[in-house]
């Protein structure tokens, strides 16, 4: 069976002006990834991997270049469109949670059903298995406050994957995680991405993590590059 | 709806502060109505009562009643001119003797009973069967213990009357009105304050017209009370929208990182905008209600001589009127959230 591309970044370049002078942040960056990948990016501050991820996200529009998921372009979408695509198409995990404070453990993935207008029956259940799987079924009636860190971020997991998306993208999700929480949060993601046949892109400063993902690309001032494992 | 309904839950404290606060206003506003309509009512209610759609008054008067005289001939003349059915009445300050207690100031309202339109009656004869000597009063007479069939003397000319009936809405400078026949009054060089008909407006020469609303603005003062206290209702409102407006900003723009994370995962403007106008028209409908009650509680033990008029129409054009400016505030919120970035919630730390 030939491998489903889910995301495919073609010639990407990204500059912002800054005063008089432009900086260009990405430097034509091409890549795809393929349904049940689990991909890191790596690099230094200031390279431009938020802003990668931004484009990739739909939050972002490229200056060049083109990206392409499930086949279809988003680059040339009006706002309305992106903000369908995100709802519809893109999971995100943040590098804290954002949970919203005064929602519920359960609530915070049914809003993603409801932002749907899907008052579908099995929204239900399905947030249950989420966070049954993810295991935070004891915590579904509590407030985020009441959270530890770790668990905070796997509610945004559970979040993130409630949608149903097939491309969840998370920007440095465990920085606010101790080592060992940080890897199970990782963990976690890596698991749902291959029981559920997803691709994921994470990008992370922890070296410590890349042995739980499929590829690594390194971000060296604005340019990408694949570092086989 | 989902958002907004679990916020209030969650930030119970909060809402409630600017909830009572609007109670607060509207309670107020509910006041002052009440009381200027009341005032009003005392005031003028007679002249709003008139059976006529126009008053011709002599071309002195400016469309004060009290102050303007007809002589019989000058009747006759309006009569013919108006081309309608038209009657004279005349207008008089008096007062009442009353045992143990100070006299009761009263404004006769002399009219010719057998053509005078019908009135309001509450209580016993219409004016079509008074005998001369029988009078129909204000129903405030009854708070000073007057009942049907009691006698009254005049204190200037101590003539006696029977109180025949009981009417409603006729008072004149908080004073109440006693309809009387005109055969009580000296003839025959009788003057008259002015001539009533219903129909067209008629311009007579020599003698001005007035619709009724225009007799009541023309009393002495009663233009600068009302005036008064309609400044007050407006700076009320202005205050109460903008109370409600500026609470509402500046939780938005605290939640502006909150928003943007909203929008990342793919929530349109308009869900969150929609989240903050329910949130806004749910704590007016309620502070509204709360007032409401509030005021129907005051009026319960208000004394009865208090003029207080406060009919639920008002109080729900009020309501209306407060709901529109809050909406209207709100839209700087809503502005404030189509503005939220989506890019906020990505790298970077809440
Ligand atoms: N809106 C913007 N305007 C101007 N410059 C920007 C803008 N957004 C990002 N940049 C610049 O682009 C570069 C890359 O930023 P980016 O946030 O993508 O880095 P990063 O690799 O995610 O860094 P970190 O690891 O610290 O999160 C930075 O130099 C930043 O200053
Ligand atoms: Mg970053």
């Amino acid at each position: 069976m030939p491998a489903e591309t889910i995301l495919e970044v073609k010639n990407i370049s990204k500059s912002f002006k800054d005063g008089h002078s432009t900086i260009e942040v990405l430097k034509d960056i091409t890549f795809s990834i393929q349904k049940g990948e689990f991909v890191a990016i790596l690099g230094p501050s200031g390279s431009g991997k938020s802003t990668l991820l931004s484009i990739i996200g739909a939050l972002l529009t490229p200056s060049q270049g083109h990206v392409n998921i499930e086949n279809d372009t988003i680059t040339n979408y009006n706002s309305k469109q992106l903000t369908k695509v995100r709802a519809q198409r893109i999971g995100f995990i943040f590098q804290s949670a954002n949970l919203i404070p005064y929602l519920t453990v359960q609530d915070q993935l049914l809003l993603i059903q409801n932002m749907a207008k899907g008052k579908r029956r099995s929204s239900d259940k399905k947030s249950l298995e989420l966070l049954e799987n993810l295991g935070l079924s004891h915590h579904r009636n509590s407030y985020p406050r009441s959270l530890s860190g770790g668990e905070k971020q796997r509610v945004a997991i559970a979040r993130a994957l409630m949608n149903d998306a097939n491309l969840i993208l998370a920007d440095e999700p465990t920085a606010s995680l101790d080592s060992e929480k940080g890897r199970n949060v990782v963990e976690m993601i890596a698991c749902e991405v291959r029981n559920r046949q997803k691709a994921a892109i994470m990008v992370t400063h922890d070296h410590r993590m890349i042995d739980l993902c499929d590829r690594v690309f390194y971000m060296q001032d604005g340019t990408l590059v694949e570092n086989s494992k | 709806m989902f958002l907004a309904l679990r916020e209030l839950k969650q930030a119970k404290l909060r809402y409630f502060l600017v909830c009572a606060i609007m109670v607060a206003i509207l309670f107020l506003v509910f006041f002052i109505t009440g009381l200027a309509k009341g005032l009003s009512h005392a005031d003028s209610s007679s002249l709003q009562s008139l059976k006529a759609d126009y008053i011709v008054t002599n071309k002195e008067a400016d469309g004060v009643l009290v102050k303007s005289e007809l002589t019989p001939k000058e009747v006759k003349q309006i009569q013919k001119e108006v081309n309608a059915h038209a009657t004279p009445i005349k207008m008089y300050m008096s007062s009442i003797q009353q045992q143990n207690k100070n006299d009761l100031d009263i404004m006769y309202f002399a009219v010719d009973t057998k053509e005078y339109g019908n009135l309001k009656i509450i209580e016993g004869k219409q004016i079509h069967d008074l005998k001369t000597n029988e009078v129909i009063v204000d129903q405030s007479m009854k708070q000073q213990g007057y009942k049907l069939n009691d006698t009254l003397e005049d204190k200037n000319s101590k003539k006696e009357y029977k109180i025949a009936g009981f009417t409603k809405d006729n008072t004149y400078s908080f004073a109440p009105i006693i309809f009387i026949s005109n055969k009580n009054l000296n003839k025959p060089q009788q003057i008259y304050n002015a001539v009533l008909y219903s129909g067209k407006k008629v311009d007579v020469d020599h003698f001005a017209t007035f619709s009724r609303e225009e007799t009541v603005k023309a009393m002495p003062g009663y233009k600068e009370t009302q005036g008064s206290f309609t400044m007050m209702k407006v700076f009320l409102f202005i205050i109460a929208a903008f109370v409600s407006s500026v609470f509402f900003y500046i939780l938005t723009i605290q939640k502006s990182h909150q928003f943007g994370v909203l929008k990342a995962i793919g929530a349109k403007s308009w869900y969150i905008a929609k989240g903050i106008l329910i949130q806004v028209a749910i704590l007016t409908v309620l502070g509204w209600g709360i007032g409401t009650l509030g005021i129907y509680g005051i009026k319960s033990i208000l004394p009865n001589t208090m003029p207080f008029v406060l009919p639920f129409k008002l109080i729900l054009a009020t309501g209306v009127v407060f709901l529109s400016l809050n909406i209207i505030g709100s839209m700087l919120s809503v502005f404030k959230v189509i503005k939220a970035d989506a890019l906020e919630a990505i790298g970077r730390v809440e």
